[in-house]
């Protein structure tokens, strides 16, 4: 392991947030979190709707602030979005450039980063290609399916050179042979470009099937992350082996135990 | 449906409506009341012969293109500024709200007080009735912009004001679109009132000054005329979105 591989990509330091405009304290939606995610790995949030994932995510992103603690990524504070956290969104159409043709909406990170017309066709074809999308760079985002469309996201965030994916369930909205084959390639073009991916699921199965480590968060109000767990197994990894089962089979159970009280009403 | 179908369904319905007319002011048999068609016909000939028909099509049509392009130019910087800023909102929503209640009719006598019986009277009314009218439309449509699609733009790399022009803008096109088709249509009932109080020339200067002479040929020719050209700058507009605009609108453009 090289010395930059040990630095802490992203670190949360006791973060506490609030809904703006109420009182410090009252009604945090997170509270006392703490996490420390080396750069390059793959960590997965799991966690119940309302427990705070897609707060965590906007926290490390710059589009919200903590109310409490402070969030940093390679030391530095989070002062706003810029280029070094991509985000991959849950929704399909609404993130996408509609008046943009694939090539253009996949070369708009380096467009913004000052690159020329023939380098922003060159890196777009790159990530186009890695996403499995070659043959539909003339093509609009109304004319692609929704596995499409988040291949275009995914590929557009890569191409603007992030050190941090952010990635909010974005296979949450696509019929589940889709979801499959996707959850395969994005562990495939992880290991690829070899980037600190932060990802948001409340699917477990997802989750084993894609991090080396598992964070699960406990229902808000108050969120925290209650486990980390470590997943040892290789990539690609196969959901029907027995290793994986029980794996999942571990999970769903302290889950439900450390739930049990907490989560009374579900 | 195909094309060929829908073309002569329309064709046909019109031949249909001309058809009863006819009927009609036969039935009744008072020119005054209600010519016949063929007898608008005749007078819109007449009418087009002396040069009055064409230089009043031609006169008409530059005041309600001035006014409509000179409130749209005003409305869409205003309208992009209030729709993106909380502060500008709070300043001029109280004008937007009281003025565009106010029709443009309202305001034909003072305009021409204030800016004389020439051009610049019509064009600035013009120019009143489209303001709102586009102003509000890219306003709100600044407003329903997804919040994802600007994240995505600063997640990118993109600073503020590169989100605004490469993201707010390109996004609030269709918007912007359909208020200045809407705004296009009220054009043309400010202009009919303002030629009929002040103006010598025009398409609702013949209307109104077709009554002097109980010309109600001349009057049925001019209304016949300035349908005719709502409905074929409409389509115009139309073609402007499905060619130069058309990867901004997409599914506007369909009625």
């Amino acid at each position: 392991m090289t010395a930059s591989a040990s630095r802490a990509a992203i670190a949360f330091d006791r973060v506490g947030m609030a809904y703006p405009g109420q009182a410090k304290g009252s009604a945090l939606i997170l509270a006392d979190l703490s996490l420390t995610i080396p750069e390059g790995e793959f960590f997965v949030l799991v966690g119940p709707s309302g427990s705070g994932k897609s707060t965590l995510l906007k926290l490390v992103a710059g589009t919200a602030f903590p109310t409490e603690g402070t969030v940093t990524a390679l030391s530095q504070p989070i002062k706003g979005p810029d280029r070094h956290r991509g985000m991959v969104f849950q929704s399909v159409d609404g993130p996408l450039f509609d008046w943009l043709t694939v090539q253009q909406n996949v070369g708009f990170g380096p467009k913004m980063a000052g690159a020329g017309k023939a380098e922003q066709a060159a890196i777009a074809a790159r990530f186009i290609d890695m996403v499995g999308l070659k043959g539909h760079e003339k093509k609009f985002p109304a004319e692609l399916s929704g596995g499409m469309k988040q291949r275009v996201q995914i590929a557009r965030t890569l191409a603007a050179a992030p050190r941090v994916g952010l990635l909010d369930e974005p296979f949450a909205a696509l019929d589940a042979l889709t979801r499959r084959v996707l959850q395969r390639e994005i562990a495939r073009i992880w290991q690829e470009t070899g980037r600190t991916f932060l990802y948001v699921t409340h699917d477990i199965r997802e989750a084993v099937l894609l991090g080396q480590r598992i964070g699960v968060m406990s229902r808000g109000p108050r969120a925290n992350i209650r486990h980390v767990y470590e997943i040892d197994l290789p990539y690609p990894r196969d959901d029907l082996d027995g290793r994986f089962a029980e794996i999942v089979r571990k999970l769903e159970g302290d889950i439900e135990r450390e739930a049990s009280g907490q989560w009374a009403e579900i | 449906m195909g094309r060929n179908l829908t073309a002569g369904l329309s064709l046909a319905s019109v031949a249909v409506f001309v058809l009863i007319w006819q009927a009609g002011a036969m039935w009744l048999n008072d020119p005054l009341f209600l010519p016949p068609p063929l007898d608008v016909v005749t007078g819109a000939v007449e009418l087009w012969r002396d040069g009055t028909l064409w230089s009043s099509l031609l006169i008409s049509l530059m005041r309600i293109m001035g006014g409509w392009l000179l409130g749209s130019a005003i409305a869409i910087p205003l309208g992009l500024w209030v729709g993106t800023s909380k502060a500008a909102r709070a300043m001029v929503d109280p004008f937007i709200h009281f003025f565009r209640f106010v029709p443009a009719i309202a305001l034909v006598t003072l305009f021409i007080v204030w800016f004389g019986v020439g051009e610049a009277s019509k064009i600035l009314l013009i120019a009143y009735a489209t303001m709102f009218i586009v102003m509000v439309n890219t306003a709100s449509g600044v407003g329903s912009i997804p919040q994802d699609k600007i994240d995505a733009a600063l997640c990118l790399g993109a600073n503020q004001r590169q989100a605004f022009t490469q993201i707010v803008v390109p996004a609030s096109i269709p918007a912007i679109y359909v208020g200045m088709r809407l705004a296009l249509a009220s054009s043309f009932l400010v202009i009919v009132a303002a030629e009929m109080l002040a103006a010598s020339s025009g398409l609702g200067y013949i209307i109104w000054t077709s009554r002097l002479y109980f010309r109600i040929d001349w009057m049925f020719a001019a209304i016949a005329l300035l349908g005719a050209l709502g409905f074929v700058t409409d389509r115009a507009w139309k073609a402007v979105g499905r060619g130069a605009l058309r990867r901004y609108l997409r599914d506007t453009t369909k009625y």
